[in-house]
């Protein structure tokens, strides 16, 4: 057995379970998704992989995924055997997304010394804690430093309720506000698609800082997602149904290349400001997207046509897919129906992920890292 | 894409092409945000001085490949054809490769700025193929020309801005260096403080004298250095400079915290700050306790040499015995009811003790002789007022001694001898020593005559009052005879 299996977290079975896993496949590592509702049996993983010397990073998701749909409870433990350590970050909330870029930098550089040449370009896959504000501008610096040395791959941990929470782990620690970074074979390297697509009517966010956008449409943006919720659902918009409202109006960057970059507004600022997972570009105008009323079928088959592109038959092979919470929230129980389209046509063996806050990946094969919402992203799991 | 959304790209490009201030960090943030808009996972800008025609040029910036980030600030060879004046995205494989040494771009955007830059965007696919690049971009690139030029001038006034201040920077080290070895090397001792008079400084004199290391003083106030009564009249005399402006020069004796008593010559005076406002007070002083020591010395010494010159005077004449004696004494007495301050007085006495020193030039004869005299002789007896001037003129005291002995006899109305001087010509110690020696000679015995009684020593001086003597110099005396019951030395003895 090396393909990733999923743990229930059973105190009495994991030691057991790893410890078998371990002396068919030494050397290697873990990778674990841990569902946010069982977060506290996380300890208990840490304690049994320190215990038998096997590496361990990973993250703490909404909830986990597999081919029929969200699981209850428990880990997805991912096996592979990168010859270097994760890097586990915190990152000073004060100190900028520059100082954070170099950080990650440094320990890539370093990991990127020990990786086989023969094993060709590695994919720097990353966990972030939802939290940070300033995740996309740490990518345009990672990118600055690292260029094309990696591929880029990575996804947002934490709590569906955007409280904060330490969300990030190794097998010693469990941090918040940080990043984990990961070197993993090309084959970890995404693919992404949303299927949104930019509405001719434009309606412009016209005053954003960071991850808050204060404007829309020259008017407070609370003003005008109030009025949009009334029109479109009859409905009274607050601070705690703004969520459930909000991934219905995302907002997006349209880009001169006709894509768009998806912004999930997720909370409601005292000041009537709105605040998103993944921060606006300083100069971008935002335009306010309607989200498909139906997922279709098409964001799948791009994705696993992307992944067919370029790695030829991916069939029966273990697939990482994350799909955005904000996404699930929008479509509901279609997007139910779209995990499920998405384990029938690349028909992964299996397919394991979770609900993600955010995710990141070049829009090519290679090149820029950016980050996005209400998104898919899947690449095929190669444990070696 | 709609007009709407490319104006929003362009809106993007043109302010991140407004805020940036330097070259690199303007080219980094356009690159940048070209590649984020584009997809492309390569750009780089390439400056050309020599024109498009160049066949060299210098890569100015790259993001996204690290292989020609190695080459980034170096000058490579461009192949023919890569350089235009028109936007291109359909530059030739082939050239791609030849330019980069990798076979992986397969397209290529060119975007001219101006004939000395160009920005290169490299891609593995086609890019940007349904954008009329050739109408949007233009504008936005002549605009980063412009940007360009603009960050270089600002580079370059920087830089000479930067010079300028590390000039002034190196020249206020060298003088506050200096200063700070001027400070060092004198010997008297200086500080500065604030406004508030809170030590802002010292040199090592000051430390020395105070007792305490520069850095335990600073930021300290008068009442954390010094002993509180000292630190209260450094307060009081803060508060006055700062009142006044005027610099402050006075003489104080000191004592250290550790109790070491010096006497100082102290000066102070206000600094000001940039805006002409009270900056603080600088302070020196001067340890003059040596000097001090020097001139109580040197008064002990003349105060021996009169006592030593008043002896002489009763070895010539035994019948005034005493006489300088009482003489000071009551001169001393009347100067006190006159308030005159200390230093007069010591003068004062001393003067009286050797008012008659030029006697010792007239024959002893004289003197003692037990008639009344002649006109001769009291004429020769007139001179010892010069005679003693004579003798006291050279010899260097505090006080005008020599004078006062030359006109002890002057009277106020001018009937004096040995010049005639008149009233406020005479000096007071001059026309106190009168009073007391007519007084002290009426109320003694003489060898030509009886003493005369009290009574009428008074009468005498209210009779000549205004006349030969100084009214204010009768009245002392009469106040020390008749009120406070004031008696000669001798007087009280022989009586």
């Amino acid at each position: 057995m090396n393909a990733p299996w999923h743990s229930p977290l059973d105190s009495g079975q994991l030691e057991m379970q790893l410890r078998q896993w371990q002396s068919s496949h030494p050397g290697q590592q873990l990778l674990a998704l841990v569902a946010e509702s069982d977060q506290q049996q996380l300890p208990l993983l840490q304690t049994c992989c320190l215990h038998l010397g096997i590496g361990l990073a990973g993250g703490i998701f909404p909830r986990l995924l597999d081919g029929q749909g969200f699981l209850p409870g428990g880990a997805w433990l991912l096996p592979h055997a990168s010859p270097a350590d994760a890097a586990l970050l915190g990152i000073h909330p004060d100190r900028g997304a520059a100082t954070a870029a170099r950080q990650m930098a440094d320990q890539v550089l370093h990991m990127l010394q020990q990786w086989p040449a023969a094993q060709g370009k590695p994919t720097l896959f990353m966990l972030f804690d939802a939290m940070l504000p300033d995740i996309a501008s740490i990518l345009d610096e990672l990118y600055l430093l690292l260029a094309d040395q990696v591929y880029y791959g990575g996804v947002n941990a934490g709590s569906e309720s955007f409280q904060p929470m330490p969300c990030l782990f190794d097998q010693h620690h469990t941090i918040g506000h940080g990043v984990l970074c990961l070197l993993l074979p090309s084959s970890a390297n995404p693919v992404i698609a949303h299927g949104y697509a930019a509405p001719q009517q434009t309606t412009c966010a016209t005053a954003t800082a960071g991850n808050r956008i204060f404007q829309i449409d020259w008017r407070p943006a609370f003003d005008s997602y109030r009025q949009m919720v009334q029109e479109q659902f009859g409905a009274e918009l607050t601070r705690e149904n703004f969520y459930s409202f909000g991934v219905h109006f995302p907002l997006g960057v349209v880009l001169a290349n006709q894509q768009v970059l998806i912004r999930v507004p997720v909370a409601l600022e005292d000041d009537g400001s709105v605040f998103c997972v993944g921060e606006v570009p300083e100069n971008a105008l935002l335009i306010m997207l309607q989200a498909p009323s139906e997922p279709g079928t098409e964001c799948v088959d791009s994705i696993v046509d992307g992944l067919r592109q370029r790695h030829g038959e991916i069939s029966q092979q273990p697939l990482l897919g994350f799909y955005c919470a904000g996404r699930s929230m929008h479509f509901g129980p279609a997007a139910l129906e779209e995990i499920s389209h998405l384990q029938a046509s690349s028909a992964a063996a299996p397919l394991v992920g979770a609900l993600t806050l955010g995710e990141i990946a070049s829009l090519q094969e290679w090149g820029y890292p950016l980050f996005h919402n209400a998104s898919i992203l899947c690449s095929l799991w190669r444990s070696a | 894409m709609n007009k709407d959304q490319l104006l929003a790209v362009l809106y993007d490009l043109s302010l991140t092409i407004g805020r940036e201030v330097t070259v690199d960090a303007l080219l980094t943030k356009v690159v940048q945000r070209l590649l984020y808009h584009t997809g492309c996972p390569t750009g780089l800008v390439l400056g050309h001085p020599l024109g498009l025609d160049a066949g060299h040029g210098r890569v100015l910036k790259v993001i996204g490949d690290h292989l020609l980030q190695q080459q980034q600030g170096e000058d490579i060879a461009l192949p023919p054809g890569l350089l235009g004046r028109t936007i291109r995205s359909d530059l030739p494989q082939a050239l791609l490769q030849d330019f980069t040494g990798q076979p992986r771009y397969q397209c290529g955007l060119r975007l001219p700025l101006d004939p000395q830059h160009t920005i290169l965007l490299l891609a593995p696919t086609p890019l940007l193929q349904q954008l009329p690049l050739e109408h949007v971009f233009p504008p936005v690139l002549a605009n980063l020309s412009r940007a360009i030029k603009l960050c270089q001038d600002s580079e370059q006034l920087a830089e000479t801005m930067q010079r300028e201040r590390n000039q002034a920077k190196a020249a206020l080290n060298r003088a506050l260096r200096f200063n700070q070895a001027l400070l060092k090397a004198i010997p008297i001792a200086v500080f500065y403080k604030d406004a508030q008079g809170r030590y802002l400084g010292c040199n090592p004199a000051f430390s020395r004298t105070v007792g305490m290391q520069a850095e335990d003083i600073i930021g300290k106030l008068p009442a954390e250095v010094w002993p509180a009564e000292l630190a209260a009249m450094f307060a009081q005399k803060d508060s006055e400079l700062i009142t006044t402006r005027q610099p402050q020069l006075f003489e104080y004796m000191i004592s250290s915290q550790q109790g070491k008593l010096m006497d100082v010559v102290y000066a102070k005076d206000l600094f000001y700050d940039d805006d002409n406002q009270i900056g603080g007070i600088i302070g020196a002083f001067i340890d003059i306790s040596a000097r001090k020591q020097a001139e109580e010395s040197l008064r002990q010494s003349l105060i021996q040499a009169i006592s030593a010159l008043s002896s002489a005077m009763v070895h010539r004449d035994l019948s005034t015995a005493g006489h300088e004696v009482r003489v000071s004494d009551l001169a001393v007495a009347i100067g006190r009811q006159l308030q005159l301050g200390a230093e007069q007085l010591e003068g004062l006495g001393l003067a009286a003790m050797v008012h008659d020193i030029g006697q010792i030039q007239i024959p002893s004869e004289i003197l003692t002789r037990p008639r009344r005299l002649n006109h001769e002789e009291f004429e020769l007896v007139k001179m010892h007022a010069e005679a003693g001037h004579e003798i006291l003129k050279d010899i260097h005291f505090p006080w005008p001694i020599a004078d006062i002995a030359w006109q002890h006899h002057e009277n106020m109305d001018g009937s004096g001898y040995p010049r005639g001087l008149a009233g406020s010509d005479i000096l007071l110690e001059a026309r106190i020593i009168h009073v007391a020696d007519s007084m002290e000679a009426m109320l003694s015995h003489r060898p030509f005559r009886r003493q005369l009684g009290l009574e009428q020593a008074i009468a005498q001086l209210q009779q000549h009052r205004g006349s030969i003597y100084d009214p204010d110099v009768v009245d002392a005396c009469l106040s020390l005879f008749l009120e406070q019951g004031y008696q000669l030395p001798d007087s009280k003895r022989k009586n």
